[in-house]
């Protein structure tokens, strides 16, 4: 039984008249203990669906969706309160920036105590003692003299953890998490991913990656799902979607990364910019910047199609592609 | 101290420039002292590109505001086009402002927002030149294309316009004034990926056409290993590691550059990237480890790395900064 | 081969324009908006809209009620004050006063103040404290008693109220003015404009003020309001307008005797009092809504 089965999320923001489509169709199947990551550009969609999965998206945005459930619980007919309780308890979220996710009045042991306190009850002492258990798990030196530090006393790297330690406290089986590394320096960022899936490991939770970042992608996740301006553009095993992209974005995507371009002076790149949401082409939203565009691309939104171990929303996939993985495999 | 370098003209002479803060620490106390440059040495020839490379708190946009004239550096000899610039006359500095300029981080913070394009690319030109009204649209308008943008952008207001392109008109409006360097503070950090590119390829191209050198910041490797000629590590306001960039990326010497290479996430890895070698948080500049100050981090540390601060040293054709280095290589 | 860009969509709306559009979903900023246009419109024909001069005074109509009560005359709708002035037209002819007053006062208090500011927040330091304590002075004291002092000095007079007014409104727009200074001189453009070469003038008034006006737009409106009610408190005082001017102000002053049998020669120039500074607050409020770039969704 699937831990997360979504369906054909949509999350439209904007009137009738002029829709803004956030995000446009994600089908996503998750098992207890799965790495998937979520990669894309800004205007992709890919925090938005987070947010719609956390049930944080607010009026005026709608999400909608063919299905959305959580072990076997209906998402989107439920309950506000219902929500809630899930909240925190089964699926947890994490963000990019942390001094801007904690807050700045109170102490990070009362912030910590306040997540177990809504969803176990404990005596104080109780909760204290877990407080420091999480703050020791999450590897935070000097744990003890930490408990009453506030936020800003902490470095970045240190509030990350702070924040991973709120979201795992109560043992969710689904985390996601958005962009965490992003505002992080990259020793630390390498820390942090190492904390993380090794915690991840550990307590077999889910954990939804939500990243621009492909590196961080390829080094920690099992399955990914490539965004693009609010749609799916290719999703499946990482070694595959990486070795062997059938996607035009992703092969493009790959290829203008500077480490693929080792020896090359100029990086291949992708012309044109990102189509903000009320400028969204007709068709394939690709098809105004990608090399093998056909006339039905400009008017036709591809299916996907079905490879083994992969799904591709292209009406001319490629086939056998020359990965830049393996073009440029230097020593 | 300093790199040698053999080609014609040497645009930048830094010589052991250091920029000191006092921080306030309460009445009682008398101010502290941040070093957030240290002690830095280099070369940087016309049409070369210096990457500056390390995490925040390494002193690397301080660096910048420094040889972009922006501040005066506290102690050492600053040299822009052979003019030292704490003795520079004021018409001696008239001359060389023009000549560096700088490009910044955020797209969305650094073009004027109640200012048009036309005006942003008209200002550098209006104080500096004698140019009349037609001759500065006519410049801006080249330079508008040359970055690869149209016409019809020059009579816009920012915030019409997408991040990469924003940073393209930050860039028309750094040359707008025929400079020799352009100072890059994490100029494509804050791109998407595929636009990043597009802007790299934007600044190669420049260099190769106008002759540009670039003093490049940026924390991400992969992109300074594309487009660097030379290497700067930084670490707590010194240099660790200095050298060709092939060098610096294919091997490696300094401990700390080891770690921040080893932390690079790659696609390129065939295998599983080794676990991380650092442990441990930056320490509070305010307040650095005795001696060595990547000392409390260092895998390789000994009792005598605390006894004194290790000076650049010339090694196997870089410069490092590691009293152990002739052990660790 | 690339297929060419998308089309370009045609210039998007001038700001002017998106301001404008963001304006009028505020009720209530509509609702002031007209109330001033209205303001204005009598103060600009005062002479073609007011039945009789301002200060004609009608022997035969002393303290007249209003048209609609009994004893009251059509010829003097809102009735007449004790020396058989109307009161209509009283209150249209005051409103150029007020106008008047509430420019000239904003207009001193923001251009000085606003300088100040500017310099306060350009160079820091020494200016910057001097500045400060001496705005700070200002405020500490009562702004009432502050333009009393003021207009003592000065002697009695509308000009010199507007002077008074406009000292005592001077320290909330240095404030202002520094505390955007301030915010606006670390971000990146002023650091470019620096680089260009450009010298402390140019970066103060080209590049840094016009990122500031927001608030300051919006304090104006509000000043306005303020300028209002303290001419109406110093006229009452007897230190504004001197009689026969037809001030707001000094017509309740005048009548305050007469609030239990003539109630009209009070309440009228009282309501005129609230409704304009409750049209510039609303005004006001929905600039600022209107201006707040973080409300534009």
């Amino acid at each position: 039984m699937a831990l997360l089965e979504i369906e054909n999320l949509r999350v439209m923001f904007g009137s009738a008249s002029r829709p803004l489509r956030a995000l446009d169709g994600l089908d996503l199947c998750m098992e207890q203990g799965e790495v998937v990551g979520i990669v894309g550009e800004s205007g992709s969609g890919k925090s938005t669906a987070g947010l719609a999965l956390m049930g944080l998206i607010d009026y005026p945005g709608r999400v909608t969706a063919r299905r959305m459930s959580f072990a076997d619980r209906d998402l989107l007919m439920m309950p506000e309160s219902e929500r809630q309780t899930l909240r925190g308890k089964d699926i947890a979220m994490i963000f990019q920036d942390p001094l801007a996710s904690l807050n700045p009045c109170f102490s990070i042991a009362y912030q910590l105590e306040e997540t177990l306190r809504v969803h176990q009850a404990g005596t104080r002492a109780e909760l204290r003692s877990q407080t420091l258990a999480l703050l020791r798990l999450v590897e935070i030196p000097d744990a003890e003299q930490r408990l009453d530090a506030y936020p800003h006393q902490l470095s970045g790297g240190m509030c990350q953890r702070v924040m991973l330690a709120m979201a795992i406290a109560c043992n969710p089986r689904l985390l996601i998490a958005d962009e965490p590394t992003t505002a992080l320096d990259v020793t630390v960022q390498a820390q942090m991913l190492e904390l993380l899936t090794g915690l991840q490991k550990q307590r077999g939770m889910a954990l939804l990656l939500i990243t621009h970042d492909l590196g961080v992608v390829a080094q920690v996740a099992h399955r990914v799902v490539v965004m693009y301006a609010g749609q799916v553009m290719e999703q499946g095993r990482v070694p595959d979607i990486f070795d062997a992209p059938r996607h035009p974005y992703t092969q493009a995507l790959l290829a203008s990364l500077p480490e693929y371009n080792v020896g090359r002076k100029r990086l291949a790149t992708i012309p044109g910019n990102v189509p903000s949401q009320h400028e969204r082409p007709q068709g394939c939203v690709l098809h105004p910047r990608c090399s093998n565009a056909q006339e039905i691309c400009q008017t036709l939104v591809p299916d996907p199609a079905e490879f083994p171990n992969a799904l591709v929303r292209c009406h001319f996939p490629l086939d056998k592609t020359v990965s830049p993985c393996k073009q440029n495999l230097t020593a | 101290m300093i790199m040698e370098t053999n080609s014609s003209q040497v645009l930048v002479e830094a010589n052991r420039v250091a920029k000191q803060y006092p921080v306030a620490q309460g009445w009682f106390k008398p101010p502290a002292s941040l070093y957030a440059v240290d002690g830095v040495s280099f070369r940087l020839a016309a049409g070369k590109t210096l990457a500056v490379v390390g995490e925040s708190g390494c002193g690397k946009s301080t660096l910048a505001r420094l040889v972009a004239m922006l501040e005066p550096p506290s102690s050492g000899d600053l040299k822009i086009d052979n003019i030292q610039i704490d003795q520079a006359s004021r018409s001696d500095l008239k001359r060389i402002r023009p000549m560096v300029q700088m490009v910044f981080q955020n797209p969305y913070a650094s073009l004027n927002p109640r200012k048009k394009v036309a005006a942003i690319l008209d200002e550098p030109l209006a104080i500096n030149t004698k140019l009349n009204k037609f001759e500065r649209k006519e410049t801006g308008l080249a330079m508008l294309a040359k970055v690869g943008l149209q016409a019809e952008h020059y009579s816009r207001y920012p915030h019409m316009f997408s991040g990469g392109q924003r940073q393209r008109i930050a860039i028309a409006r750094a040359l707008m004034l025929d400079p020799k360097l352009i100072v890059a503070d994490e100029a494509v950090s804050a791109l998407d990926v595929s636009i990043q590119a597009q802007v790299l390829n934007l600044f190669m191209d420049l260099q190769e056409s106008n002759g540009l050198a670039y003093l490049f910041i940026s924390h991400n490797l992969a992109v300074v290993e594309h487009i660097a000629d030379e290497v700067m590590v930084m670490y707590l306001g010194k240099i660790v590691e200095q050298g060709a960039k092939r060098h610096v990326f294919d091997e490696p010497l300094h401990p700390y550059t080891k770690a921040l290479l080893a932390s690079m996430p790659r696609l390129t890895a065939k295998f599983p990237q080794k676990r991380s070698m650092l442990h441990g948080e930056l320490p509070s500049p305010l307040n650095p480890p005795p001696g060595c100050p990547f000392s409390n981090r260092c895998p390789h540390k000994k009792d005598a790395c605390s006894a004194a601060k290790p000076a650049l040293q010339d090694f196997q054709g870089r410069w490092v900064a590691c009293s152990r280095i002739a052990e660790i290589a | 081969m690339n297929a060419p860009h998308p089309a370009e969509k045609s210039e998007p709306p001038h700001p002017l324009l998106e301001l404008w559009r963001y304006f009028c979903m505020n009720r209530g900023a509509l609702a002031g908006l007209g109330i001033v246009c209205l303001l204005l419109f009598l103060a600009a024909f005062a002479e073609t809209i007011a039945p009789h001069a301002a200060a004609e005074q009608y022997r035969d109509a002393i303290l007249l009620p209003p048209a609609w009560q009994e004893g009251g005359s059509s010829r003097f709708i809102l009735g007449t004050d004790p020396v058989g002035r109307d009161i209509l037209s009283r209150l249209i002819y005051g409103t150029r006063l007020s106008l008047l007053i509430g420019i000239v006062s904003v207009s001193l208090s923001l251009g000085i103040g606003t300088v100040l500011g500017l310099l306060a927040g350009y160079f820091r330091g020494v200016t910057e404290i001097a500045i400060m304590r001496l705005m700070d002075v200002m405020l500490a004291l009562p702004s009432l008693l502050l333009a009393v002092a003021v207009v003592a000095i000065l002697g009695p007079g509308l000009i010199n109220v507007m002077y008074a007014i406009g000292i005592v409104l001077l320290p909330h727009y240095a404030r202002l003015t520094r505390a955007a200074v301030i915010g606006e001189m670390s971000k990146d453009y002023v650091l470019a404009s620096r680089l260009a070469g450009a010298g402390p003038l140019r970066l103060m008034f080209d590049c840094v003020l016009p990122n500031c006006t927001a608030p300051l737009i919006v304090q104006a409106t509000l000043g306005f309001s303020a300028a209002i009610l303290d001419a109406a408190a110093l006229g009452f005082l007897g230190l504004g307008a001197q009689p026969p001017t037809p001030e707001w102000g000094a017509m309740l002053a005048s009548a305050l005797e007469f609030i239990q049998s003539a109630w009209w020669v009070v309440t009228f120039p009282g309501l005129v009092i609230l409704l304009s500074v409750l049209a510039f607050n609303l005004l006001g409020d929905g600039l600022r809504d209107a201006l707040d770039p973080k409300l534009k969704l």
